[in-house]
């Protein structure tokens, strides 16, 4: 049984579940809709049918990138925080405030909304972290409990410091011009924020596999007992992979509203932190598989959005979808009994070698 | 009386992670004996009895009750076979009272709700009828160890139990205890019950036992009347060669002290005072054996001095640093190298791969990269050597550890710990559950390091091993060190046994020279 | 100052804690179950809202309230058993599973709304019934206690007597014991034949019961129709309430009408002067503070009581 062989069972497991989804899908499509052979049609072409479309899916995949990456993180150290949802939500409010209401000479302005967006991100990750490492308090209940209170504050701080009463919406006011993350493909919405989110893929990579801290991280959620006999300090790894995933959702939020929105005006998480542990395990934890995961469930979520408009199939069948594949690669035992036959027929080879060799 | 009672044949068993644990493994037992089943750790006798009590399936092999054959997949089935075990860790639920441990699933109702009364006189009837004494009403949580062990065999014979399986029973008792425990055990055998006895202690096997089965490396090694064997005979059988077998290397000697602990105690999580005001020293350039009974504190004391465990009282320092209040990275810093007794909970992480398992110890240091970067070139030169130097047999050092035997995995734990020099090694049974060769390997390079100046505190079950490695000696009993031996040979097995078991202990003057 | 205690010290304010904090005390029950048997129910959430919606359509398609609610909660159990079906045949893990499972109850209830009603909000369009509101003869005569007891849903009433059910369930009854058992130590219950699996199960399934009730509750009684996502965290503060109650049902009732009344002073607060944001932070707050001053106390307990015992024995020592 070698490392081989395991990273095939990973694979399979995983496109069998997505198998497994979209089989689903499209029996409940047949069940709903008028026209079942025009939606299963558009959902599956339909986000490669325009230019425009592909846009859509590469502008999806830009903040799925960053949540997934944060997911990535902190289950490595097996930590199931949903902070990514807040660091998000918060990271692109720290932005939207910055640009606003300081005078950001142009130049910097990108950058320090950016990275000032992550900082904050990175804050809203202490609490739910701080608990979790010191007193063992579930960091899965206290996080979501803890995004409830980030969303709140966030309308209050929308509301009250940077709203724009002209708008005819709930908004801020307009972000600077100069602070945008411009597009550059020609008749869609694909902005720079994928160069930044693609940089902090290689980052990410090279620091979970490259450097100490992120050696610590695996080594924590491989085997906590281990790592604090080998002298690992169990407590700031716990702490710190929170802080870390929120730093970089926050950095996905700032990019996502720098990018795509003209204003700030999300009242509630867009829900992308809960979208970047799919798009994690898909790429089963490993940061440089990211991008794929991301484009896989951007590509599903602009199918379903196409389908919606066309037909009369709500576009929340994506939320099925992910729901299910979730279910299926977490269920690692659905391929356990040929693995333990596998397992039994190495050990006889290698007994069997044994042998020869003695 | 002759006819056997009970055949298992030709049982196979590979556990998931491909270690073979029982290999085409034949044993059987007669109705109304006491029946021994003895070999080293990890000879696969407690496999071969969780296959029999239903708690795993044998790949191959086949179950024959009275002649006939059976099929059992679950405890219940052997329950209803008339087959009960008594693990050698408790299986009790601490919340709960004796007497709902006993008639846990099966408790009497009235109404549909338990009835209490009658469930307590039922447990008081059960444990008069066998003469235990004990207090039904109680926590088990609240109750010692031996106590839970009587609750244990009372489940099995409240469920109707006619052979009864006890596994390793008497690690955990006292001498009294133990003794007590026969007395019941001959009980049962006069009230006809047959009773399957694993131990690894050839005094108490002979004490009860009418026939014996050995078992070794996965297989059996033949069954035999306890009258025609003598102990040197089931030695042979078990280890397959002569027990005293002599490590070679030169006498020691020992200079500055490096390792010293003072008036430690500490509880345990059971709420016992697992370590009592214990005093030592290890010097430079010798080799400390502890000896003892496993369950007498050497794991608690080897996790205090360790860092594992942090509420204890005492000091304990090394190279006259005090670092009873480091953390565990600190104290590895002030030169503490550590070989866990629980390789598969703290020695590795399995996942991971070889040199992943090799550096994390190192992070601190510059053999594994540059500041907060890892070096790829650094780590694969490391790990190349580690393997090589310590005969770690893989196909390559980014293989997961999980793929490795028992031993290759135990030389990684070794070349951790090891490749740091360490001015401490605390080496907690580093040979258990590790092959004859990997074994000699651990033991020659334990000396190689006391020769290049190390301090090596070695604690170990396996007499054999603690006498032939040990320069002094120092016995472990009930929390307490109760005999030390400046020059380890200067004691024999027999006397040692006796301290061990907590029959004699020197006087206090005697004790003091070690701390 | 004086505006708060007004508002605090009114029968009106107590009789919406006993309302508010219904919902909290079934899924409190919901996680109760679970917890004991070992496996985080983390799916309350979802089940309560597929109760919820479910209870809403049965109910406005028969114009049976009982059929609704019954409807409802067996939807609960259905999907309790999915989750267990995951959980303990497929070995994943139980957090993950409850978290597909809420993603799913989240798009799904909202996917059915809109096929039934085109609506994504909530069900307006549908005339679905509500539980009946109760006076209790004698009491409701009584002042001020009987303003604040009488007259509730009859889902409030059956919560209350559900938490002395579940007291004597999980204590005297031999499936309870088992339960409690299996969550404390798997390998005692497995070792004496009893399955660790279905134990499991049916824990997990009367969890979906609770959870069941816990959502029809918020659709026929909290409100009377379905919006999008109306459970708004219930089933996490639940969870968050079971383990401040230490897993008893009678600990679990209070920790729950602790956080209902934390949830009702943000209804009742919004009058004051302070952002209406802040006030309703107030539930989180407090769920949080609830879990962080728990999981502290039980780490001193544990400390204080080892530490406590060496003195002991160190004092017995000398005087010996």
């Amino acid at each position: 049984m070698n490392k081989k062989r395991e990273a095939i069972f990973q694979f399979l497991s995983v496109l069998i579940a997505i198998a497994v989804a979209l089989i689903v899908t499209f029996i409940i499509i047949l069940c709903v809709s008028d026209e079942p052979v025009e939606a299963l049609k558009t959902f599956i072409t339909g986000p490669l049918s325009t230019k425009r479309r592909i846009g859509n899916v590469i502008e999806a995949m830009i903040p799925l990138i960053f949540t997934g990456l944060a997911a990535c993180v902190m289950f490595q150290a097996k930590q199931f925080s949903l902070i990514g949802d807040g660091s998000f939500l918060v990271g692109a409010l720290a932005t939207a405030v910055l640009l606003l209401k300081c005078n950001i000479p142009a130049v910097l302005a990108i950058f320090l909304g950016v990275l000032v967006g992550g900082i904050v991100g990175g804050i809203c990750a202490i609490i739910p972290g701080f608990l979790k490492a010191k007193w063992n308090a579930n960091e899965f209940v206290v996080s979501m409990m803890f995004n409830s209170i980030l969303e709140y504050f966030t309308v209050f701080v929308l509301l009250n410091y940077i709203r724009d009463p002209g708008s005819g919406f709930v908004a801020s006011y307009p972000v600077p011009e100069n602070a945008k993350l411009t597009s550059f493909i020609s008749k869609t919405n694909v902005h720079t924020g994928l160069f930044i989110a693609l940089f902090m893929v290689v980052v990410t990579a090279l620091f979970m596999y490259k450097t100490k801290w992120g050696y610590s991280i695996r080594m924590v959620g491989k085997n906590p007992k281990f790592s604090k006999y080998s002298g690992i300090n169990t407590f700031l790894v716990i702490f710190s992979c929170q802080i870390i995933g929120g730093f970089i959702a926050g950095l996905g939020g700032s990019v996502e509203l720098l990018g795509m929105y003209d204003r700030f005006q999300w009242q509630s998480t867009p829900g992308y932190g809960f979208d970047g542990m799919t798009v994690a395990i898909l790429a089963a934890n490993n940061p440089a598989l990211v991008p794929i995961g991301a484009l896989f469930l951007a590509y599903i979520r602009v199918g379903t959005d196409v389908m919606a408009r066309v037909t009369s199939v709500p576009n929340e069948s994506v939320n099925i979808i992910q729901g299910i594949i979730m279910l299926l690669i977490t269920a690692s035992a659905f391929l356990s009994k040929t693995k333990h036959k596998m397992v039994i027929r190495s050990a006889k080879d290698e007994q069997k070698k044994m042998k020869e060799v003695a | 009386m002759n006819e056997d009672l009970l055949v298992m044949s030709q049982i196979t068993k590979i556990y998931s992670n491909g270690v073979m644990a029982n290999d085409k493994v034949d044993f059987s037992v007669k109705a109304g004996e006491i029946h021994a089943l003895m070999g080293e750790n990890g000879a696969g006798k407690s496999t071969l009895m969780n296959i029999l009590y239903g708690e795993h399936q044998p790949e191959e092999g086949d179950i024959f009750l009275e002649g006939k054959k059976v099929r059992i997949s679950s405890p219940n089935e052997a329950i209803a076979l008339g087959i009960g075990m008594v693990h050698q860790h408790f299986m009790l639920v601490p919340s709960l009272s004796v007497a709902q441990n006993i008639y846990l699933g099966m408790e009497p109702r009235k109404n549909g709700l338990i009835d209490m009364k009658t469930m307590i006189a039922q447990a008081e009837e059960i444990a008069e009828k066998y003469n235990f004494k004990i207090q039904t009403t109680a926590r088990v949580a609240d109750i010692p160890v031996g106590m839970k062990q009587k609750v244990e065999i009372l489940k099995a014979l409240a469920r109707g139990a006619k052979i009864l399986i006890l596994d390793e029973p008497t690690a955990v008792l006292t001498p009294q205890e133990t003794e007590e425990l026969f007395h019941e055990l001959m009980e049962f055998k006069k009230k006809g019950h047959t009773i399957i006895f694993i131990s690894h202690k050839l005094k108490e096997i002979k004490q009860i036992c009418d026939r014996i089965t050995i078992m070794k490396n996965g297989r059996s090694m033949g069954t035999y009347n306890m009258g025609d064997m003598d102990e040197r005979s089931i030695s042979r059988l078990m280890v397959g060669r002569d027990v005293i077998k002599t490590i070679e290397k030169k006498k020691a000697n020992p200079t500055e002290t490096i390792l010293e602990v003072k008036n430690l105690s500490c509880i345990n999580e059971d709420g016992k005072h697992a370590v009592n005001n214990i005093n030592l020293k290890v010097r430079r350039g010798e080799i400390l054996g502890i000896a003892g009974v496993e369950g007498n504190g050497q794991s608690e004391f080897v996790e205090c001095i360790s860092g594992m465990r942090k509420d204890y009282k005492g000091q304990v320092s090394i190279l006259g640093q005090c670092v009873d209040k480091l953390n565990i990275k600190k104290i590895r810093k002030a030169g503490l190298s550590h070989i866990s007794e629980d390789r598969m909970s703290y020695g590795v992480a399995t996942e991971a791969s070889i040199s992943d398992n090799l550096i994390s110890d190192k992070l601190g240091e510059s053999m594994v990269g540059y500041g907060p970067i890892l070096s790829s070139k650094k780590i694969s030169k490391l790990s190349s050597e580690l393997v090589e130097n310590f005969l770690i047999k893989c196909s390559s050092y980014k293989q997961p550890v999980s793929m490795l035997s028992g031993g290759n995995m135990q030389k990684v734990v070794v070349a951790r710990e090891f490749a740091r020099e360490p001015a401490v090694m605390i080496a907690n049974q580093p040979s258990r559950g590790v092959d004859v060769g990997a074994t000699e390997f651990i033991h020659k390079k334990l000396v190689e390091i006391r020769d290049k100046g190390s301090a090596v505190l070695l604690v170990s079950a396996d007499l054999n091993e603690v006498m032939e490695l040990s320069d002094s000696l120092a016995v472990f009993y009930g929390g307490e060190v109760v005999a030390y031996f400046e020059d380890s040979k200067s004691v024999t097995e027999e006397e040692l046994g006796y301290y061990m078991l907590g029959l004699s202990r020197q006087s206090e003057e005697q004790i003091q020279r070690l701390g | 100052m004086q505006q708060l205690f007004d508002i605090i010290f009114t029968t009106s304010f107590a009789y919406s804690i006993l309302r508010v904090s219904t919902p909290l005390i079934l899924a409190g029950m919901a996680a109760l179950v679970s917890e004991r048997a070992g496996v985080a129910n983390i799916a309350i959430e979802g089940m309560m809202l597929i109760s919820a919606l479910t209870g809403v359509v049965v109910s406005a398609k028969t114009q049976s309230c009982f059929l609704g609610v019954s409807v409802g909660v067996i939807a609960g159990i259905l999907v309790s058993l999915i989750l267990a079906y995951f959980i303990l045949q497929l070995k994943a893990n139980n957090i993950m599973c409850g978290l597909a499972i809420n993603a799913i109850a989240k798009g799904g209830t909202v996917f059915v709304l809109y096929l039934l009603t085109g609506s994504k909000g909530a069900s307006t369009a549908l005339n679905s019934a509500t539980v009946p509101k109760i006076d209790i003869p004698l009491i409701k005569d009584i002042p001020i206690l009987g303003e604040i007891i009488s007259g509730q849903s009859i889902l409030t009433y059956l919560a209350i007597i559900m938490v002395a059910l579940m007291h004597i369930f999980i204590f005297k009854t031999r499936m309870g014991i088992r339960i409690s058992a299996v969550g404390e130590n798997e390998k005692a219950v497995d070792s004496v034949g009893i399955s660790v699996a279905k134990t499991r199960y049916i824990a997990l399934l009367i969890s979906g019961f609770f959870s069941g009730l816990a959502g029809v509750f918020l659709s026929m009684s909290y409100m009377s129709g379905f919006t999008a996502n109306m459970t708004s965290g219930r089933g996490f503060i639940a969870l968050a309430a079971n383990s401040m109650g230490q897993n008893t049902p009678w600990g679990t009732l209070a920790a729950a009408l602790i956080f209902g009344a934390a949830d009702s002073a943000a209804n009742y607060l919004q009058v004051l002067a302070v952002p209406a944001q802040f006030i309703q932070m107030i539930p989180y707050v407090t769920t949080i503070l609830g879990i962080t001053l728990y999981c502290i106390y039980r780490g001193r307990k544990e400390k204080k009581l080892k530490m406590k015992m060496l003195s002991h024995q160190e004092a017995e020592g000398q005087s010996a």
